[in-house]
């Protein structure tokens, strides 16, 4: 099989692993609480394994400007996500302990905006777009290291899709349509992984860019949403010790790759 | 620096532990802390931090990968094994301020135990090379100022001078130069066991900023301000070691 066929295949099943947020959603309010938390934790631990091993395979301290620059690029879809939405629970000058405060204190463990389908899906379909092109950086450096990094955002997309579908549910549509809007926010990630595989190739001199880019954005992403709902889901030391030990494994992987 | 490398182990672990005396010295211009200032600085530690892992589990790897990741682990249960033991032992800040000699030595038996796992990052690293040996001791120290923070926090309402409060804090992370130099004795004695011990120092450290830090900028800051400052910190991490290694 071709590469292009292969990443293709393994970034449409991350972008279908949202699918599965129907039934999990399904599962009753403790157990999906602690399963979601711990799935958000592998997620991040997972991406920010991922992200040292692009840094060490794709860059590896080469030129510094140009990493740097990506990086700052790379911070930018995660914050311009957040200020499309407008989400007050987060930018309303309390010290964005609103929503997420609640969560923390077990009020609920969705925290995405749970009235505003829509917005949550530009939302989600901003996250999805770095994501992607974090997925074509890595696998034009080192195809496994692409596959196991669409793995990897196919486990974070599964909790996205929950708090889709939750958001979906809560402003009165069907766990199927909120699982169709889970699949549809990925589009960006599959279109993204392919375009950028297909360009780094051909434009040699961008790779120290897009590979600070991919960093900074699955750090960012890591940070932003996966394990602060994380925590307020499952605890700090069981969340900890998921992202630590599923980060840790990252030798392993990068053994295994060859890189 | 080859010369007397036991001797620039302490210095280096030492230069960590003064760090922390550092957390006083805001107190000399503002009566107190501002959380999201805390918050900015435990994210800063926390980003700082997890570009040193980077090293070391580069470093390990390049020495065995799966001894890496089994050290990495070990690390990770050691932090978690110190803080069962230590469960409702830890010294509060006032104690520190407050204790005759017999307490003094019972609490720093119990800071040892606590500090052992930044200690042990700063001698293993060392082992690891001059350049790792920088890169941890600047994360290590920037992650000390904060807590200095929150002791002298603790300490100036209760009365207690800004030098004493400062003495107090590095007090607290005296520990850390004392188990460096052993760390590192056992590594350079044992040179198999160096990917173990990077992966061990990596693994404490993911834990710490994971079960600490982490959680302490999130509770008291932007959630989107503390992602950002982990991020630009763990890259600015990233482009230092490239610097050094260059």
């Amino acid at each position: 099989m071709d590469p292009t066929s292969l990443l293709s295949i393994a970034v449409g099943a991350a972008a279908l692993a949202a699918v599965a947020s129907g039934p999990i959603y399904r599962l009753s309010g403790s157990r999906i609480r602690v399963v979601m938390g711990w799935s958000n934790a592998l997620a991040a631990g997972l991406m920010l394994g991922a992200a040292f091993a692009l840094a060490f395979e794709g860059w590896g301290g080469g030129p510094g400007l140009a990493f740097g620059m990506g990086a700052l690029l790379g911070l930018i879809p995660g914050v311009v996500s957040y200020r499309i939405q407008g989400d007050p629970d987060l930018w309303d000058g309390d010290g964005g302990r609103g929503a997420e405060a609640d969560a923390r204190d077990g009020a609920d463990h969705i925290t995405d905006s749970q009235t505003r389908p829509y917005a949550s899906l530009v939302r989600h379909a901003l996250h999805a777009a770095p994501e992607g092109i974090a997925i074509g950086v890595a696998a034009s450096m080192n195809l496994g290291l692409g596959l196991f990094l669409a793995g990897a955002l196919a486990i974070h997309n599964i909790a996205e899709g929950v708090s889709l579908v939750s958001a979906t549910r809560r402003a009165g549509g069907s766990v199927g349509a909120g699982a169709t809007r889970s699949v549809a926010s990925n589009v960006p990630q599959v279109a993204l992984a392919l375009v950028t595989f297909a360009l780094l190739p051909v434009l040699p001199g961008m790779v120290p860019v897009g590979v600070g880019f991919s960093v900074a954005a699955l750090v960012y992403l890591s940070l932003v949403d996966l394990l602060p709902q994380a925590y307020a889901q499952a605890g700090e030391k069981s969340i900890a010790i998921v992202t630590a030990v599923a980060m840790s494994t990252i030798p392993l992987i990068a053994g295994a790759l060859g890189i | 620096m080859s010369e007397n490398p036991v001797l620039w182990v302490f210095i280096l672990a030492g230069i960590t532990a003064l760090c922390t005396g550092l957390g006083a010295l805001p107190f000399a211009f503002l009566k107190e802390i501002s959380d999201r200032t805390l918050s900015r600085s435990n994210a800063l530690a926390a980003g700082l931090m997890l570009g040193a892992c980077f090293g070391l589990l580069v470093e390990g790897s390049q020495e065995g990968w799966w001894q890496t990741v089994v050290g990495a682990n070990l690390g990770v249960l050691f932090v978690l094994l110190t803080a069962r033991l230590l469960e409702g032992r830890e010294p509060e800040a006032e104690d520190l301020a407050a204790a005759n000699m017999r307490q003094m030595i019972l609490i720093m038996i119990v800071m040892t135990v606590h500090s052992a796992a930044e200690g042990v990052a700063v001698g293993a690293s060392f082992a690891g090379g001059v350049e790792l040996a920088a890169i941890i001791t600047i994360a290590i120290a920037v992650h000390n100022i904060p807590e200095g923070i929150a002791i002298t926090a603790v300490l100036r309402p209760k009365g207690v001078s800004i030098p004493k409060s400062a003495g107090l804090s590095i007090l607290s992370s005296v520990p850390q130069p004392l188990m460096a130099v052993p760390a590192y004795l056992f590594v350079d004695a044992m040179r198999p066991a160096l990917p173990y011990a990077l992966g061990f120092a990596a693994g404490a450290m993911v834990l710490m900023v994971l079960e600490e830090l982490l959680p302490d900028a999130y509770e008291s800051g932007r959630t989107v301000e503390v992602a950002a400052v982990v991020t630009l910190a763990l890259v600015a991490m990233l482009l230092f070691q490239g610097l050094l290694t260059a």
